[in-house]
């Protein structure tokens, strides 16, 4: 308890000792400091300092140096590093100061626990400066009395320190003023320096570390001078076309300082310099003569100087000044050359001279006119005809024949030397050999190998080849004793046609030509390519040639992948020459994918695919099949036709049995009177012996309706309401009426009343209404499904009968007698005449065609269902079928009387495809 | 008066190198080659009457100017020794002068800038006398007198003060350059 009321009195102690009055009089009074004060020290030294507390706070606070505790920034120093020295003084030491930070503070520890700063200091960390090295210096011109030196210097490394740098210089007995650096380190100008006089220059470095000085540079300032460029240079022509004169003023005068010179000259559009030799102006001077120059040309001129002895350093280019030479002779001749059009006629050319400007240094001038002289070698006597021309083209309509061609370019101060061309008939001299182009960076070089004779020149003629468009030639004229130039303004990846003729004195050679690329690339696009053919194994695959502007190079090859949907892909190589190409071994009826390369010597490009499937059988495979096919039909048909041949007579009793025919029926040798009278039962009577038994004829006069009775006529007219009314009825009697119009059919016609409509058919089917004479009617329908036409005697007749309307028609009715002798059989037959032979023939001569009408005939009251009358067909096609004769049908289930059965003798359907007899 | 050279040993032995004797010769060509044009450009930017009556207002009997009694057959430490007495006054009337000039033609910069580098070369040949007087003769003081000051003279004095050493000068630097031709060629 004591302890700590002690040591807050300690500390309120320690507070007014801060506070005393001294303090107040000033500022706050510390309990120690420590020395040294903010020192600056060298990176890497040992540092040493001590904090000493003043005496007052001893006495106040119980305060010695055991308990102060070193502190860098916030970090305490470690106890090892410090030392009591006596009970005020303690001592820290660092061994190496790249330790230390700002700030370095003393501080105590009032019992034990509370931490009191005492003082602080700033310790500043850094390296003496290094001795400045490389000094070097040039006095630059200013004006004509100005010069100012600036040295240059290495100030070292970094010091961490503020450094001061200071240029000196001095004479032997005099120094200058130091020349203090703005901004940098490393270089200070000295405004006005003094030549003739030999000046040391020091370059001094200082910082709070120390003090370094550069090795001194001993120096003339007139020995390191870079001069101001020469001023107003000028560019005067001479008197000769080839000399111009530069003048200029220097800024030193030669008291000062003599000076050599410099010149570069160049034409304008150059950028390439030329230069006089220095030899030539390497004495002080004003002006210089430069000579060798290009008549007529610009040129551009500059200067430089430095001192004469070489000792100091060269002046700037002054400013460039043009100047233009004056004008001369043209040097030479332009180049000419022709183009002969023979299209017209052979014996008439036309004649496009073409020739070159000439350049500026062979023009010399502005060229004001070419003279063009064309003389007939052919012919002596014909004039010598002279053009003035002021473009580089002349077309001349010449006979065929040789001709030398003259030119000449003129200009204000002359002529030029004549360029002749000899025109020659043919082009039949020896050509040049062994052409061939090689590029060149962006020039593409052709050379050749000179033929034996002596060639005066060469012309190369060369134009992009294009496929949309002409060739525009453009030729160059060479003299004979080269063999290669360079081609400029090649475009690369286009596709030119060189070609090279030799000039000779007499004559002129054939020209020799070369196609060649600048640069190659890869084809632009591939070839399409698509089938021209396919076949079972093979496919003709056709394509197109790349253009011109395509290929992109010579194409060395083409290249044809093809592949099916799972296969690997086939590669074939195809000279480039090439349009078609036949793949072989492939697999029939197969999908095919196809695609053409086309390669050049950098690289190729491929062309879209093409697909096609390969045919399921080959060439004349399906002729092989069908071929035999047909044969082997026709020997089957023709089999067939020989066996109906020889069965024919059974076939024809199965398929076509014999149909009477009525109109050979010799009942027309009847009396018409009888049928009235007729008893039906006496078959005998009527049918003798033949194949006609118990036949009768009914004679209907059709328009004597007064000669039926009423009641006769009573059944038409139901027969009528019924037929309109009942399609039932008609119903099956329209499955017969197909093959004729429905006016023809019983059932479907209501006009069927006329005979007229319904002569032109015979009725095989029937439904009889009334009954015979004066029996009562009993509705019957039978049916027949035959489509055998009418004989050509039935239309006849019909025709007879239609010729006589006049007179009513008769209806006749013929009748089968199915009478069989009713004791012979129970059954009561209904027969008709299947098929007339010759023998029946005779015996119907007589027959007159009978056409029963529905309307006006009456049934038989054969009233049986339909298919049991097929049954009974079936049973008497069974029972009656013999000969030649119908066997009359048996009617079962009506077993009627002879007198009361009504008989029809209307043909009748059977069920297998003939006309059974009833 | 006397200008003293400083010290008993010569002065920054390093710096008098053998090619102090021609730049020395150099300095006098080059003054002799500028003070003609120094002189004339004077006269023109005094005005009248210095521009036309120059030989009148500008002679040079009336005014101290050391004399210069050398000629090519002279000792060499006798020439060194009045070139020093000569350009030790050149030096300090050119400094007055150019002080006046100033103030009264401070637009005349040409003269200026001559003046200032007429005077800037006489500094740079005194100081290669003292050199060669003190390596090759052992010679560390001269007698020097120099010329009256112009502080305090009215403007048209002080443009004929001026007037009157430029022109002795002109006469006295082509003397000089011809003594010291053969003096301080190289051997």
């Amino acid at each position: 308890m004591f302890s700590r009321w002690n040591w807050v009195a300690c500390a309120f102690c320690l507070v007014l000792s801060i506070c005393s009055p001294d303090a107040l009089s000033g500022l706050v009074q510390s309990c120690g400091h420590i020395i040294p004060e903010s020192p600056v020290l060298a990176l890497g030294s040992n540092f040493t300092a001590l904090c000493i507390l003043n005496e007052s706070c001893l006495d106040f606070g119980n305060i010695y140096a055991s308990q102060i505790i070193w502190k860098i920034k916030n970090r305490l120093v470690p106890k090892e590093q410090y030392r009591e020295i006596n009970r005020t003084v303690s001592s820290v030491t660092f061994n190496d100061t790249s330790s230390l930070a700002t700030p370095l503070t003393c501080n105590i520890l009032a019992d034990g626990q509370i931490e009191q700063n005492i003082y602080g200091i700033t310790v500043t960390v850094g390296l003496a400066p290094e001795k400045p090295k490389n000094l070097s210096c040039i006095v630059h011109q200013e004006s004509r009395f100005t010069y100012a030196m600036t040295c240059t210097w290495n100030p070292g490394r970094h010091t961490f320190l503020d450094t001061q740098f200071r240029l000196r210089y001095r004479w032997p007995e005099q120094i200058f003023p130091d020349c203090i650096p703005k901004d940098v380190n490393n270089s200070c100008t000295i405004d006005d320096s003094q030549f003739f006089v030999n000046t040391e220059i020091w370059v001094e470095a200082t910082n709070a570390l120390g003090k370094a000085v550069s090795d001194p540079l001993v120096v003339d300032p007139i020995d390191i001078v870079k001069p101001l460029p020469p001023q107003n240079v000028s560019v005067t022509s001479g008197l000769l076309p080839t000399v111009l004169q530069l003048v200029w003023e220097n800024w030193i005068s030669d008291a000062v300082m003599t000076l050599k010179f410099n010149i570069r000259y160049r034409i304008v559009g150059d950028t390439n310099w030329m230069e006089v030799p220095p030899e030539d102006t390497a004495s002080p001077r004003t002006s210089f003569s430069i000579q060798g120059l290009r008549p007529y040309t610009e040129y551009v001129f500059s200067i430089r100087c430095m001192k004469e002895d070489g000792v100091g350093y060269w002046s700037d280019w002054s400013e460039e000044k043009t100047g233009i030479t004056i004008e001369d002779q043209p040097s030479k001749g332009p180049p000419i050359w022709r183009i002969i059009d023979t299209s017209q006629s052979p014996a008439c050319w036309t004649v496009h001279l073409i020739w070159k400007a000439l350049k500026p240094y062979e023009a010399n001038g502005v060229i004001l006119q070419y003279e063009l002289t064309v003389r007939d070698k052919s012919s002596l006597s014909s004039p010598v005809k002279k053009y003035n021309v002021t473009s580089t083209n002349y077309t001349l309509q010449l006979r065929e024949g040789t001709y030398e061609v003259t030119l000449i370019a003129r200009n204000s101060v002359g002529p030029s030397p004549p360029s002749v061309l000899l025109i020659p008939a043919s082009n039949s001299k020896a050509p040049v050999k062994n052409l061939r182009t090689l590029p060149k960076h962006d020039k593409l070089w052709v050379g050749w190998t000179a033929p034996n004779n002596y060639v005066l020149k060469y012309v190369i003629e060369w134009c992009l080849m294009s496929s949309s468009s002409d060739c525009i030639i453009e030729w160059q004229i060479v003299l004979g004793d080269v063999q290669g130039i360079d081609l400029k303004g090649i475009k690369p990846f286009k596709c030119y046609l060189i070609t090279v003729y030799p000039l000779y004195a007499d004559g002129q050679g054939s020209g020799q030509s070369v196609k060649a690329y600048l640069k190659q690339d890869r084809p632009s696009k591939g070839p399409t390519v698509q089938t021209k053919k396919v076949g079972k194994a093979e496919a003709v695959l056709t394509w197109n040639h790349l253009t011109v502007e395509e290929q992109n190079g010579f194409i060395r090859n083409y290249t044809i992948l093809y592949k099916t949907i799972d296969g690997n892909e086939t590669v074939v190589t195809v000279d480039p020459s090439k349009t078609e190409y036949t793949l072989s071994s492939l697999t029939s009826d197969t999908l095919y994918t196809v695609r053409m390369m086309a390669s050049t010597d950098n690289g190729s490009r491929t062309g879209p695919d093409f697909t096609f499937t390969t045919q399921k059988f080959g060439k004349g495979e399906i002729e092989a099949i069908v071929v035999p096919v047909c044969l082997a039909f026709l020997l089957i048909v023709l089999l067939g036709v020989l066996f109906c041949f020889n069965k024919r007579d059974l076939i024809k009793k199965h398929i076509w049995p014999i149909v009477p025919d009525p109109s050979k029926s010799n009942i027309a040798q009847w009396s018409p009177q009888v049928p009235a009278k007729h008893n039906i039962s006496s078959k005998d009577q009527m049918y003798p012996e033949g194949s006609f038994t118990d036949v009768s004829v009914v004679e209907i006069e059709a328009d004597d309706k007064k000669s039926f009775s009423e009641q006769d006529l009573k059944p038409f007219d139901l027969l009528k309401k019924e037929k309109s009314t009942s399609e039932g009825h008609s119903s099956g009697i329209g499955g017969s009426s197909c093959m004729s119009s429905p006016r023809q059919s019983v059932s479907d016609s209501d006009e069927g009343e006329t005979t007229q409509n319904t002569s032109s058919t015979v009725q095989y089917s029937t439904v009889v209404l009334n009954g015979y004479r004066d029996q009562t009617p009993v509705q019957v329908f039978s049916r027949s499904e035959s489509t055998q036409p009418l004989l050509d005697s039935e239309e006849r007749s019909e025709d007879h009968a239609g010729g006589a309307d006049s007179t009513p028609q008769r209806q006749q009715y013929f009748r089968q007698n199915g009478g069989q002798d009713e004791t012979n059989t129970d059954r009561p037959c209904f027969e008709r005449t299947k098929q007339i032979t010759h023998a029946n023939e005779g015996d119907l001569v007589g027959f007159v065609q009978l056409q029963i009408s529905g309307q006006s005939s009456q049934p038989l009251g054969l009233g049986m269902e339909k298919n049991t009358q097929e049954a009974a067909v079936s049973n008497v096609l069974q029972t009656c079928t013999e000969g030649q004769t119908v066997r009359p049908e048996t009617v079962e289930e009506n077993p009627l009387s002879v007198d009361e059965m009504p008989k029809s003798y209307l043909p009748q359907t059977v069920r297998q495809g003939g006309y059974m007899p009833q | 008066r006397a200008l003293l050279v400083s010290g008993s040993g010569c002065p920054s032995h390093g710096l008098c190198r053998s090619n102090v004797q021609e730049q020395t010769r150099r300095q006098v060509a080059v003054l002799n080659a500028t003070a003609q044009e120094l002189f004339s450009l004077y006269l023109k930017c005094q005005g009248e009457p210095f521009s036309s009556e120059s030989d009148k207002l500008c002679n040079p009997a009336g005014i101290f100017f050391p004399a210069f009694r050398v000629n090519r057959t002279s000792e060499r430490k006798e020439v060194m020794v009045a070139m020093y007495k000569l350009f030790a006054f050149l030096n300090a009337s050119l400094g007055n002068i150019t002080r006046d000039q100033e103030e009264l033609n401070p637009t005349a910069k040409e003269l200026l800038e001559r003046l200032h580098n007429t005077t800037k070369t006489t500094r740079g040949l005194i100081s290669n006398l003292t050199c060669l007087l003190c390596k090759n003769y052992n010679i560390f003081q001269v007698d020097v007198r120099y010329g009256d000051s112009s502080k305090g003279k009215s403007t048209f004095k002080k443009k004929q003060q001026g007037c009157q050493v430029l022109r002795k000068y002109v006469q006295v630097i082509g003397q000089a350059a011809r003594v010291l031709l053969p003096h301080l060629s190289p051997s």
